[in-house]
């Protein structure tokens, strides 16, 4: 995970010595560990925490937001809050995540990235989008949140932020789940890591989506590993039945993957759906079929190289 | 004490039978009540919110991250009618694509009911409250709120707040919020419900309810109702451990169906809000409206009721008040939950090396358990408070 235990009594050692916590640290928690100390943002204090939440407590915390971390594999939570001097609302919150993998830490801050952020170098992604900072690096996912978007509380989120992904181990490459996907007409950040329910359909299970141009239109492309060719045939077949029931199926695919098929929907426009192997892939969107058809190559060919 | 707790056990089974079958049925009774094939449903339901004069579907769609238009859309198809976000989620994020998935699906606005609100912060006034609404306005994309909510209570201080009240009245007066409610997850949300029942500020209640918590919600929700404040429930699944329980769901039952089915037996309970995030799922728990609990469902939460209700501390700290040596029961129940089912022995035993040696479980062994009477779930405190002080220290 984050690091080792002798680490982290060094640094819960530099917490309290600080003084500022009335709330002790939680003892062992390695995520204690990347937490910015008293010591680092003088003039600032720590009014709140930190506080640890595990996943049956995450609730209390996030209310019904929880749900989508516990998707992703949320592990651990550890919850502090800075504070400008006496003023109760000059404060920055910031959450440090063990999402259990690089998987869950990509697809949470993937998931919420705001379509105005602007990216930053913190750890292997991060962003600032007014008040609110998000960053990921290995399995944690990193929040700040500034009370308002005054210079001083922004400033000081952004340095936290930059504490805590410095002390974060592990390299900065994104997830080789997303290797299969084509390059050419990608969109920059538009890829997502869901851990289930993909499309909304239990039976496609986790997968990885991202939005490509093609031409002057934009498409959807995506898959998922049923783990056997007959349960890619299966949920195929039920992709077919969704789409008949919701839309259309007008017509069969036969230059590219297996039991393809091409469908018209009310919302996601024009779409395709093949399978290849254990994979079930499919494009959607305004781009014409044949275009999603030579996508969908380019997609299985990343696919036939995946590791079995 | 063991004959109080005995009693609220035995209340509760009552509760159970009495809810789910319209029957009065007895702990050991086998054939009252239910049906044993579920009626069809005839689709979605819709409920009046206590006296705020909308009509919320029995099923609300947490909106919780909504990035799926398309799921979006098959909830509406499917009648329900009222969601629910936060403003407090990814600092608003989450409202803004609740706005993008409802635009795409081309929902008019006065077809849905639409919940969100903000926890309150330390320092908070009527401006910064009123600024967190329009700020919600703006993300969502609409000149009113349904709802607004008072988000994450943990206590009566954090219900009755005037600045609140203050800043609800003006957004009232200006058009922009219709209704205020409350909502928490915290062990003690009784003492908040309450607080916001008496207070009269408050129109709706948002609070979990399950068949086996909270021992004296039925007659919160009852209270509620007559003052004519709605409820919208959620987590009624009891702490979702059905997979624990071998072949529960045997034979097709659904466990989720059933405890949706449960606690809209309740006509104090409006509505039922769930995060759905597959079309299964809708399917799911639409197809629970309307129809009522079968026998084997009956069967199937009696079963869970008895394996589960006793299992584990709710954390609500209510036996504490009964302990003569002050011990923190629910800090070494936690701790010792994360040193049980979370793998977390080393960092267990520091937190509760941590709790002052005067206020630790080490006094359990030799008290006669005063506790195990108040726990209001019938649990045998002090053995548990044994067996955790022998778990994180090596006694």
């Amino acid at each position: 995970m984050v690091g080792r235990m002798g680490r982290c009594a060094l640094v819960l050692a530099l917490l309290s010595a600080c003084g500022a916590p009335e709330t002790a640290p939680p003892q062992g928690s390695e995520l204690a560990l990347l937490l910015p100390t008293a010591a680092e943002i003088p003039g600032w204090q720590i009014a709140e925490g930190p506080a640890s939440y595990l996943p049956e407590g995450l609730y209390e915390y996030l209310n019904g937001g929880a749900e989508r971390y516990l998707t992703l594999g949320f592990q651990e939570l550890l919850h502090v809050r800075y504070q400008h001097g006496d003023d109760p609302l000059a404060g920055v919150t910031f959450d440090v995540f063990d999402m259990g993998g690089e998987l869950g830490a990509f697809g949470m801050f993937r998931g919420a990235l705001p379509a105005d952020a602007e990216m930053e170098g913190w750890c292997v992604e991060g962003y600032r989008s007014g008040g609110l900072a998000a960053a990921w690096k290995g399995s944690v996912y990193v929040r700040g949140e500034a009370d308002e978007e005054r210079p001083e509380l922004l400033v000081r989120r952004d340095g936290a932020m930059a504490l805590a992904c410095d002390r974060i181990p592990g390299d900065a490459s994104l997830p080789a789940a997303l290797d299969p996907l084509p390059p050419d007409g990608r969109v920059a950040l538009s890829e997502r890591w869901v851990a289930s329910n993909l499309l909304g359909h239990a039976f496609l299970g986790a997968g990885v989506r991202a939005s490509y141009v093609v031409g002057e239109y934009e498409a959807q492309l995506y898959f998922s590993d049923a783990g056997s060719e007959p349960a890619a045939s299966e949920a195929a077949n039920r992709l077919r039945g969704h789409y008949a029931e919701w839309g259309e199926v007008v017509g069969e695919v036969e230059s590219v993957g297996i039991g393809g098929f091409r469908f018209t929907d009310p919302i996601l426009g024009n779409g395709t759906v093949v399978r290849s192997g254990r994979f079930v892939a499919g494009v959607h969107g305004q781009v014409p079929y044949d275009d999603q058809e030579r996508l969908l190559a380019r997609l299985i060919d990343g696919l036939e190289s995946a590791p079995p | 004490m063991a004959e109080s707790a005995n009693r609220i056990d035995r209340r509760r089974f009552l509760q159970l039978g009495a809810a789910t079958t319209g029957f009065a049925l007895g702990c050991g009774a086998t054939d009252g009540g239910g049906q044993e094939t579920p009626e069809p449903s005839g689709g979605m339901r819709y409920r009046p919110l206590g006296s705020t004069g909308l009509e919320v579907s029995e099923i609300a769609f947490g909106a919780h991250g909504v990035d799926n238009p398309p799921l979006m859309a098959a909830a509406v198809e499917a009648g329900i009618n009222t969601v629910f976000t936060s403003g407090h989620y990814q600092d608003g994020r989450e409202e803004e694509a609740l706005a993008r998935a409802m635009s795409t699906v081309g929902v008019p606005r006065d077809r849905i009911v639409i919940m969100t609100g903000n926890p309150l912060r330390p320092g908070d006034t009527k401006e910064t409250i009123t600024a967190d609404i329009d700020a919600s306005l703006r993300r969502l994309s609409t000149d009113y709120l349904d709802i607004y909510c008072n988000g994450m209570v943990n206590s009566a201080e954090e219900v009755v707040v005037d600045e609140l009240f203050e800043a609800i009245d003006a957004a009232r007066q200006a058009g922009k919020v219709k209704h205020l409610a409350v909502t928490g997850h915290g062990g003690g949300m009784q003492e908040c419900l309450e607080a916001a029942i008496d207070v009269g500020q408050y129109q709706v209640l948002s609070t979990k309810y399950d068949f086996v918590s909270y021992p004296d919600q039925d007659e919160i929700l009852q209270r509620a109702g007559e003052r004519g404040i709605g409820s919208i429930v959620f987590k009624t699944n009891a702490g979702n451990r059905q997979r624990e329980i071998e072949d529960l769901e045997a034979g097709g039952l659904s466990f989720r169906q059933a405890t949706i089915k449960w606690a809209l037996t309740n006509p104090n309970v409006t509505s039922v809000a769930l995060t759905m995030t597959s079309f299964d799922q809708i399917r799911e728990c639409v197809a629970a409206v309307g129809s009522s609990v079968t026998r084997s469902e009956v069967a199937m939460l009696r079963r869970y009721a008895a394996e589960m209700y006793d299992k584990y501390c709710r954390f609500c700290r209510r036996c504490e008040a009964s302990c003569p040596h002050d011990v923190a029961v629910a800090d070494v129940m936690r701790y010792a939950m994360y040193f049980r089912y979370y793998g977390r022995e080393k960092e267990a035993m520091r937190l509760y090396h941590e709790v002052p040696r005067r206020r630790s479980a080490a006094a359990c062994r030799g008290c006669t358990g005063p506790c195990d009477g108040s726990c209001p779930f019938g649990r045998r405190v002090r053995d548990g408070l044994v067996e955790a002080h022998g778990l994180l220290s090596f006694a």
